[in-house]
This record gives C-alpha cells, sequence and structure tokens, in this order.
C-alpha cells in the first residue's frame, strides 16, 4: 500500500508543500535543511585515478588466456549484392581458426553501403587476420547507388532499398503500412492542417522563414564497437563495450538471435563512450561471440577506426523548412515544418524535434526518412534534439529581430518552463548579454552572442535493483548490474549508499557492469542515476534498518529512535550514542547482511515532469579567413537533485564540447562518384580540440522535485541539445548575416560575408533575415 | 535465461523486432515503447539480421513485421 507524505518541492524561492502517495518501504526524498554529508558535495570519480593512469581495464583491454583476433570484410561498393564468397584460400591461410560470412549468419546477401559487412575471420595475431581477408573471394552485383538526401530525392534517383522499396517514405505522421490504419484518411487529415496552419501564419503580423540543414556527425567514441568473447563450459562471457548490458544479453540470448546461447555473462566495467550507439550487440557482437565459438578460444573483435565510422552508427542529417507567424506582441501563432534526414539504407529515425522547446502556436509538421546508400544511424545523444534546436533557434532570433524584440524576452514570452524563466537571466548574467561588441564592421574580428535552450524529461524509472551488502567485519558493497558510460555511476551510488549509512565514500565498494549482478537500466534516454541510485538508497536505507535492529536487540535500545551519522550510531535528535559503525556491524550473528531492493516502478507526483536548461555563447568571427573561434558557453542546467556536483558538471561540459564540436567541425563526408565515405578516420574526421575548446561556465541548479527518493532527472543529453544553435546565433549575430547550415566552416562564413556585403548594395528581399 | 519475448512488445509484433526503448527502464515504458511505434527519432532492428531490414530485405517497423510477412517466424521455429 502506498503512504501519504509531506514534502516541500521547488528550487531557489520557489518551494511549494506538496502531498504525495509514496511506496509504502520507500524513503522520503531529501529536504531542503537536510544535514547531508556526501549528497551535494563534488565528489571526485572513485575510478578517475584508474582512468588517468590507463589501470582501467576496458572491453578493449581485456587478453583471457588464448586469445585471438576477429577481424570484419567490408563491402567497397556504394551498393551491391553478394552473389558468392569463395574463403577455400584464406581458410588454409596461417593461423587462421574460424571464418563467417554474413549471408550465411545473418540471412541477408545485400551489402547496402561502403562499409557493408561481409564476412569475418579469427586467427593468432591481427595481421593472419587481415591477410585472410584479403584472401577472401567475393563476387558482387553492383548496383547503382546515392549517397546524399539530395541526390536519394531526385526523380529516377538509384533505388537505395529493394523489392518495392522508394528513397523517400514520410516518417511523422508515420505513413501505415500493411492492414494498420489508412494513409488515404491521414494525407486528408494533413492536407486540412496545412490549409488551417498556413491561413494562422499567414494571418500573423510578421512572417519569417528559412530552410536550415545539419550534417551527419558520427558517435565517434574512443573505445569502439565490439567485445572479447569466450565460452566456458558452454557458457559464453563477454567483455563488451556496451552501454545496455542487459540488453547485449538479451541479443545474444534471445531464441531469435544469431548466437542463442543458453548462458551468457556481460562485463563491462568500463566503456569508452557510446553516446547512444551502443545499446545492441550489432553484428560485430554476433560475430565475436559465433567466431570464439567457433574457433574454440577467446576472441578480440572490437572494430577499427574505419569500420567504427563507417557503420557503427550516427546522427542523421536534416534539412528543415521552417515558416514562422508572429504577432507584434511577440506571441507565434503558428508554424509550419517541413523535414528530411537520412538514417542510412531505412527510413525510420531520420525526425527533427523542431517543435518541442517553446510554444510555437499551431503546428503543421511533416517529416521524411530518405534512403540512401550510407552507413546506419543510431541514436546518438539526444536523438533530433540539436539539428532541431539549431534551425528553431535561428527562427526564434529571426523572428524576434523581426518585430524588434530582444531575443531573450520573446523566448521568455513564448516559453511557460518555470525554471527555465529563472535560467534566461542567469545566462544573460554570466555571458553579459547587453555587453557593447564589435559587430558587423569594418574590423578583421568581429564578436557576436546567441542564445538556445534545451529540453528533457526523464526522472528514470523502475526495473532496475540493487544489493547492498553489510559484512561483520563493517566492509560495504552496493552492486548494480548497469554500465558507466560516463555518468559517474559508480561514484554517485557509493554516495548515496555511504550517506545512508553514514560513511566515508571510501567505505563503501561499488560494483557495476556485470550481468550476474541486479539488473540494471540501458544508459539511454539520461535515464541512469535516476534509475539505479533510488534502488541503491532503498537498499541501504533497508540495509541500515536491520543493523539498527540487531544493535537495538543486543543494547536493549528502540531501533527506531536509531540512525547512522559521521560513522557512528546515533539516537535521533540526541546524538552520538557512541557506537561506532563497524562496532555495530561486529553484534551481527551471521556473515553480513544482504538487501536486495527493486526501484519503485512509478515516479511520483512532483515539482516538474521536464527539466529546462538555457545555453549562451559568445564568438568571435575572424572575417578574413572565415575562422570562428567559441570563447564562451554558458550552460545553465538543471536535472532535478544534483547529487555530485562534480560528475554533474562533467555531463555539461561533455554535452557542450560535442555540441560545439558538432556547430564548428564534424561531418561525415561522402565521395557521391564512388559511394564511400572519405573521412573514416580521426586524421580527417575532425573533432573539437582542447585548442577549440572554449571557456565553458556551468551553473546547476538544485531542483527538489520528490520524483524519487533521490530526486534525479537527466543530464546526459540535455546540454548537447543548445549548443550549436547557440553558437550558430552567435555567429549571426556577430556577421550581421543568418547561417542556414552546419557545421559553420570557415568556407561557409566567407560565402557568407559576401552575400552580406553584396546585399549592401540592394535592398534586403527575404523577409525575416537581417541584412 | 533465453528471453522468449521482450516485455511489452505487443502480441502480433515480431519477436525479432528491437528498439532502444525496449531497454529504457522508466516508468513509462510502456507509453515510451508505444510512442516509438510512432516517434520520428525511433530506429528498429531485427535480430536475425542485425540490420535496418529483415531478412525478406524489407524495413524493419512496428507495422510491417507483423504476421503475413514471409519472415515472420513461424511456431516451430521457437526453441
Amino acid at each position: 500500500m502506498p503512504k501519504e507524505i509531506q514534502i516541500k518541492v521547488g528550487f531557489g524561492d520557489q518551494f511549494r508543500d506538496l502531498t504525495v502517495r509514496i511506496q509504502d518501504d520507500d524513503v522520503k526524498p531529501w529536504q531542503p535543511g537536510d544535514r547531508l554529508s556526501l549528497i551535494g558535495q563534488s565528489t571526485p570519480r572513485v575510478d578517475a585515478v584508474a582512468k588517468v593512469t590507463g589501470t582501467a581495464n576496458y572491453s578493449y583491454d581485456q587478453k583471457p588466456k588464448g586469445m585471438i583476433y576477429g577481424k570484419i570484410l567490408r563491402s567497397p561498393h556504394g551498393n551491391a549484392d553478394i552473389v558468392s564468397i569463395d574463403i577455400d584460400k584464406a581458410k588454409k591461410m596461417p593461423g587462421v581458426r574460424a571464418i563467417l560470412t554474413t549471408p550465411e549468419i545473418f540471412e541477408d546477401e545485400s551489402a547496402r553501403y561502403a562499409g557493408a559487412e561481409v564476412a569475418a575471420v579469427a586467427a593468432d595475431t591481427e595481421m593472419q587476420a587481415e591477410a585472410a581477408l584479403r584472401a577472401i573471394e567475393v563476387e558482387y552485383d553492383i548496383k547503382p547507388h546515392c549517397v546524399t538526401v539530395e541526390d536519394a530525392r531526385k526523380e529516377g534517383a538509384p533505388q537505395v532499398g529493394r523489392g518495392e522499396q522508394v528513397n523517400v517514405a514520410r516518417i511523422s505522421p508515420r505513413q501505415r503500412r500493411g492492414r494498420r490504419g489508412s494513409n488515404s484518411d491521414m494525407d486528408e487529415r494533413l492536407a486540412r492542417q496545412e490549409a488551417a496552419v498556413g491561413k494562422v501564419i499567414q494571418d500573423s503580423d510578421v512572417v519569417v522563414e528559412g530552410e536550415f540543414s545539419t550534417q551527419v556527425q558520427t558517435h565517434a567514441p574512443l573505445e569502439t564497437h565490439g567485445s572479447v568473447c569466450s565460452w566456458e563450459d558452454g557458457r559464453l562471457i563477454c567483455w563488451a563495450s556496451s552501454q545496455a548490458t542487459f540488453g547485449f544479453r538479451n541479443e545474444l540470448t534471445s531464441n531469435w538471435g544469431g548466437v542463442r546461447a543458453k548462458s551468457c555473462q556481460i562485463l563491462s566495467e568500463y566503456v569508452g563512450g557510446g553516446f547512444g550507439s551502443k545499446f545492441s550487440a550489432g553484428r560485430e557482437g554476433v560475430l565475436g561471440a559465433l567466431l570464439a565459438k567457433e574457433a574454440g578460444v577467446p576472441v578480440h573483435l572490437l572494430l577499427d577506426r574505419s569500420g567504427e565510422q563507417l557503420s557503427a552508427g550516427n546522427r542523421p542529417d536534416s534539412v528543415q523548412q521552417m515558416k514562422m507567424g508572429v504577432n507584434k506582441d511577440g506571441v507565434i501563432q503558428g508554424t509550419r515544418i517541413r523535414s528530411w534526414g537520412t538514417p542510412g539504407t531505412g527510413t525510420g529515425g531520420a525526425g527533427a524535434h523542431n517543435d518541442g522547446i517553446y510554444n510555437i502556436g499551431e503546428v503543421d509538421k511533416i517529416e521524411y526518412g530518405v534512403r540512401t546508400n550510407t552507413g546506419g544511424a543510431e541514436a546518438h545523444r539526444a536523438p533530433g534534439w540539436p539539428q532541431g534546436a539549431f534551425a528553431l533557434e535561428q527562427m526564434m532570433d529571426m523572428a524576434a529581430d523581426e518585430i524588434g524584440m530582444d531575443r531573450v524576452e520573446f523566448r521568455k514570452k513564448n516559453d511557460e518552463h518555470p525554471i527555465r524563466k529563472v535560467e534566461y537571466d542567469i545566462a544573460k548574467d554570466r555571458i553579459k548579454w547587453n555587453r557593447s561588441l564589435t559587430r558587423n564592421g569594418g574590423a578583421e574580428t568581429c564578436q557576436g552572442l546567441g542564445i538556445a535552450s534545451n529540453l528533457w524529461f526523464s526522472a528514470g524509472g523502475g526495473g532496475a535493483s540493487a544489493l547492498v551488502r553489510i559484512t561483520k567485519d563493517g566492509q560495504v558493497e552496493v552492486r548494480n548490474g548497469a554500465q558507466d558510460i560516463g555518468t559517474g555511476t559508480r561514484t554517485v551510488m557509493g554516495m548515496v549508499v555511504a550517506e545512508e549509512l553514514g560513511l566515508e565514500m571510501n567505505q563503501v565498494a561499488t560494483r557495476i557492469g556485470n550481468t550476474d549482478d541486479p539488473q540494471g537500466p540501458a544508459s539511454g534516454g539520461s535515464t541512469t542515476i535516476g534509475t539505479v541510485t533510488p534502488a541503491a538508497r532503498l537498499a541501504a536505507y533497508h540495509a541500515k534498518k536491520e543493523l539498527m535492529e540487531i544493535v537495538a536487540d543486543r543494547k536493549g535500545w528502540d531501533a527506531s529512535e536509531l540512525d547512522l551519522k559521521d560513522q557512528e550510531v546515533w539516537r535521533i535528535g540526541e546524538g552520538s550514542t557512541g557506537m561506532t559503525f563497524e562496532s555495530a556491524c561486529a553484534l551481527m550473528d551471521d556473515d553480513a547482511i544482504e538487501v536486495l531492493k527493486g526501484r519503485p516502478r512509478r515516479n511520483y507526483e512532483g515539482f516538474s515532469d521536464t527539466n529546462a536548461g538555457v545555453q549562451a555563447a559568445h564568438v568571435e568571427v575572424n572575417q578574413a579567413t572565415g575562422a570562428v573561434k567559441v570563447l564562451k558557453v554558458v550552460a545553465v542546467a538543471d536535472a532535478g537533485k544534483i547529487l555530485n556536483p562534480l560528475t554533474s558538471e562533467s555531463q555539461v561540459r561533455g554535452g557542450v564540447i560535442q555540441g560545439v564540436s558538432f556547430a564548428l567541425f564534424e561531418r561525415r563526408i561522402m565521395d557521391r562518384q564512388k559511394g564511400r565515405m572519405l573521412n573514416d578516420d580521426f586524421e580527417n574526421y575532425k573533432i573539437l580540440g582542447s585548442m577549440d575548446c572554449p571557456e565553458i561556465d556551468v551553473v546547476l541548479l538544485d531542483v527538489y522535485n520528490g520524483k524519487s527518493n533521490t530526486q534525479v532527472m537527466g543530464l546526459g543529453e540535455p546540454p548537447i541539445v543548445a549548443t550549436a544553435a547557440a553558437v550558430a546565433n552567435a555567429v549571426s549575430d556577430a556577421l550581421g548575416v543568418r547561417m542556414y547550415d552546419l557545421p559553420i566552416t570557415p568556407k561557409k562564413v566567407l560565402e557568407a560575408i559576401a552575400k552580406r556585403d553584396a546585399a549592401k548594395e540592394v535592398p534586403a528581399q527575404k523577409k525575416g533575415e537581417r541584412l | 535465461m533465453a528471453m522468449q519475448k521482450p516485455e511489452l512488445l505487443p502480441e502480433d509484433v515480431c519477436p525479432c523486432l528491437r528498439t532502444k526503448t525496449m531497454l529504457l527502464n522508466t516508468e513509462y515504458r510502456r507509453s515510451a515503447f508505444e510512442d516509438a511505434f510512432t516517434a520520428d527519432t525511433a530506429f528498429f532492428h531485427c535480430l536475425k539480421t542485425m540490420a535496418y531490414h529483415g531478412p525478406d530485405g524489407d524495413d524493419v517497423c512496428p507495422d510491417g513485421c507483423r504476421p503475413g510477412r514471409a519472415c515472420y517466424p513461424q511456431p516451430d521455429e521457437v526453441t
């Protein structure tokens, strides 16, 4: 039965009392004014030293006894079907232990992009495996290809898919297939919507419009995809680079998968980044497991950098056409949106969230997925949001300028989020929004400011458990099988347990990334900390209760009056009893107390179901070279209760860095003639380096939202949403001309400057553009 | 240990269909999963091909991965 409790929810000076129903065995969320010794304190990662000294063992580093190496053969053709594969010569090569072909394993004879998997070899050394790959003879039926959205949308474009698959499909509202739903009904509804919203826009005081495009960004994690697989007495053990240990295991044990292991353990103690691309075992995971089975020894199959860039995922590109009607009082009346993007050889998943942050009036939105002969996209840190925010935030500035309203005030006018309303002012103050800058003048360099917003919506949820073990000699351990892809899970779980037990951080050991431990979540949707920490706190709370009952029984005290603080047993309201934690543990009859608790499935009613965020950027543009330097990004973020400001800041900094990199540098370059990716390495795929990194000023708001006993909201993804948009707005502010395409390369800047200067000679033609 | 079919996968959707949302243990997982069927940023893959197309070459998607499709698993495929 749920129980009712009274809590305070809110932040800053905006608190209110709330009666909430919580699970009957759950513990009350921490309240303002509670005496906490660890929670809210910046605490270095417990694995920081191991990571920076290279002693942390990632999956890539594993070397079980007898391990050999797996390599993957990839198609060099933009679009082909596999006619035959001759492995006879390769099988006889030195050191070769196993060879698999993808038509055999994956029931797939197509190779729809340059980089598609064709075969895999396991051999004693990496060089032997690569030599064997070269000896495999493949006959292809080569087909015409197209690798850009522009080409694939053309009439008569080469068909990317097979059968009756067309290159362009409506993905939102989704084009119905088979017996589910009527497309003609939907077409009629969309036509009515277009007419109605079109009239709203037309009747508005001001209309602005633009076409915006963003590029394909690969995930580019430092540790590539794959695993080291070993079969031991019929059990498959995988050291996997995964952001979903239990999901990875499910794919390898499923009755319908290619591996069908009866028993499987996934180990992901350290993961070198995932950013959304490591939920599935992938073809490389299946091939690694099957090669190890066939070879009879452990196999190391983690992708090389080229394979990673070609096949392991990317953020889809986008072309977004937007038209917005605004009244002179600053209220947006309606918005028309059409977008196209390529997720690779499929059509789903290429949408852009350009309608989710502000109230943009009546909306007429249709999105299309465009099939191309390119490596498949995957969820990429806030899927669809950075590209959508880029277009939306340009439109917000254009509209504000058109009606002569301050750009921040215009946003406030169309934004009802209670937290973001405060965050705007913090960002304005920290970036010095009203400062005087050299803009759009004759000087060689000019500067500008830009602002943009985040939105997120996850407080975690049920389905995760934690095991807390307190031993008779005072050792404490907490376990959960989820991985840590940079969230600081290992550290924060330990902090929560130490806080509940009144201990120091170094008195609690944390074990994660092991599917033999209690169920944990995939690291997706920014839900990891919000999901595992309530389970950890609940398990620690009940372990403490058991310990206090033992102490009370032995000492003749009332257990309900006891608590643990400062490593001692306290009487609530009175102070320390003088009994140390170790002395209390020594009173146990058994060797240990073990408590396994599941996180309450439902989140509680709280302050807000969403978290917000505002970012402001200050840039300098060299008008002679076109080079953009981001000088500073102010990132105001909220994520419920901030358990560890240091790891939270780290999340925000990571998002901003990846966002600036998206704004200025990263892009997949395809050779339209050959159908191949040209920059499938880190030499030619430019990622922001240390010299490109701006000053990042992180401001964290501590929000008591009451959604769970730790009150955590998601923070991994939201910080990347606004960054590129804010940078682009700042560049436009500096130059006095709108930037429509990402990344903002020197070439595009110089072209924009030339366009601006040419336009000075004639009156502005395009409504909404600041010239 | 082998999972017969992911929890909350609608009854007649192919058991080979996978998407990220299946792995997220959110309180709103049911609605989130259903949302994934119409979401514009959801990717689906097939356990057999480990690709965005099924063994028949057509797209993996909630509407399409239904009984009647050539590659839809037969009952006797279940081990």
